[in-house]
């Protein structure tokens, strides 16, 4: 048994000596290399295919629509319209110019913890500008909604930003 | 035979630490280019874990870096992506090294990088709920392709000038 035990590590042992010594020794490239980066720019350029045709047939982008604890509290059409349909929050709502909303969700009633959202009209799309969420922001770093593509989403605060693509019924408000 | 033991142990420890590290200083920073998105540098040490000390010390080292990493940074949710995309990867990237002799270290770890970051969208999208998340998929793959290089181009610079007395009676 114990020998069984001790040929089971010098074998192992003898494993980690050859990746360990064939690196050391190797070259940092090998010739089949090029077949493991071809395939995998060829399965990577597979899904940026697949998801612009995907996009391609999806309907025209119509607004927003903001999801707080998974139910859809307050939606904004990219022609200006909103609607309120009970965030249990404040959202206040500033017109900076005729294109250009910039929406302030608050979740408590200190107003402390908020997130605040940019909205184009012209350009259609939506941006989160700055979150107190936590200090990586990633919320904010989240590239933009834009024609109907991408999702912004705050974990620490259980709060979406979703498309709405033509799919729904356009709210009015 | 209970010496080598202590040693491999004590250099699992070291690694085990500097993954640590080098995952919450990068945590510390915001995201590459979109959430998510990380040059991943404590994946040197996991793999280096894999190739020095093997398969069951590798798991060890990865399971420390999610757990305590995550915590320390305070990002306990993204145990969850971290731990099944974390698993799947590190466990292709091992197998993958019986192939040293056909491929490089490079390559493994580049397929290593995009396997992970692809898992953790995924996993993202079906927990939050947020199958519109999925459009960052092609852009993560591709981050993480771009990072596995790096990380594996570390690996082979570290073992390539790393002395051998460092490691001795370990191997």
């Amino acid at each position: 048994m114990t020998e069984v035990k001790c040929k089971t590590n010098e074998n192992n042992n003898l494993k980690k000596q050859g990746f360990y010594n064939q690196i050391k020794s190797g070259k940092i490239f090998k010739r089949l290399d090029v077949l493991v980066f071809l395939i995998a720019l060829m399965i990577i350029g597979g899904i940026f295919l697949g998801f612009y045709l995907i996009n391609n047939k999806k309907p025209q982008c119509t607004g927003v629509e903001f999801v707080y604890n998974d139910e859809v509290v307050f939606t904004f059409n990219f022609d200006g319209t909103y609607q309120d349909n009970g965030f249990t929050g404040t959202v206040k709502i500033d017109k900076r110019t005729d294109n250009v909303y910039l929406l302030d969700f608050y979740f408590n009633q200190s107003q402390t913890e908020y997130t605040i959202v940019k909205i184009n009209l012209e350009e259609s799309y939506a941006d989160v500008l700055y979150a107190t969420c936590s200090y990586t922001q990633d919320c904010s770093k989240s590239p933009a909604i834009r024609n109907g593509e991408g999702a912004i989403i705050c974990v620490p605060y259980n709060f979406k930003i979703l498309p709405i693509n033509g799919n729904r019924p356009l709210v009015t408000g | 035979m209970k010496n080598l033991i202590v040693k491999k142990v004590c250099l699992a420890g070291i690694l085990a630490t500097l993954a640590l590290t080098a995952h919450v200083i990068e945590n510390l920073f915001p995201p590459l280019i979109m959430p998510g998105a990380r040059l991943g540098l404590s994946n040197v040490f996991i793999l280096l874990g894999g190739i020095l000390l093997g398969d069951f010390y590798a798991y060890a080292i990865l399971l420390v870096k999610i757990l305590l990493g995550n915590t320390f940074s305070g990002h306990f949710e993204q145990i969850i992506y971290a731990i099944p995309a974390g698993l799947i990867s590190l466990t292709v990237q091992l197998l993958a090294l019986r192939l040293l002799n056909k491929i490089s270290i490079v390559s493994i770890s580049a397929v290593g990088g995009t396997l992970h970051l692809a898992i953790q969208n995924v996993i993202f999208c079906l927990l939050n709920d947020a199958i519109e998340y999925l459009t960052y998929l092609p852009y993560l793959t591709m981050i993480g392709l771009i990072s596995g290089i790096a990380v594996g181009f570390a690996v082979w610079l570290i073992i390539k000038f790393l002395p051998e007395k460092t490691i001795s009676g370990i191997l």
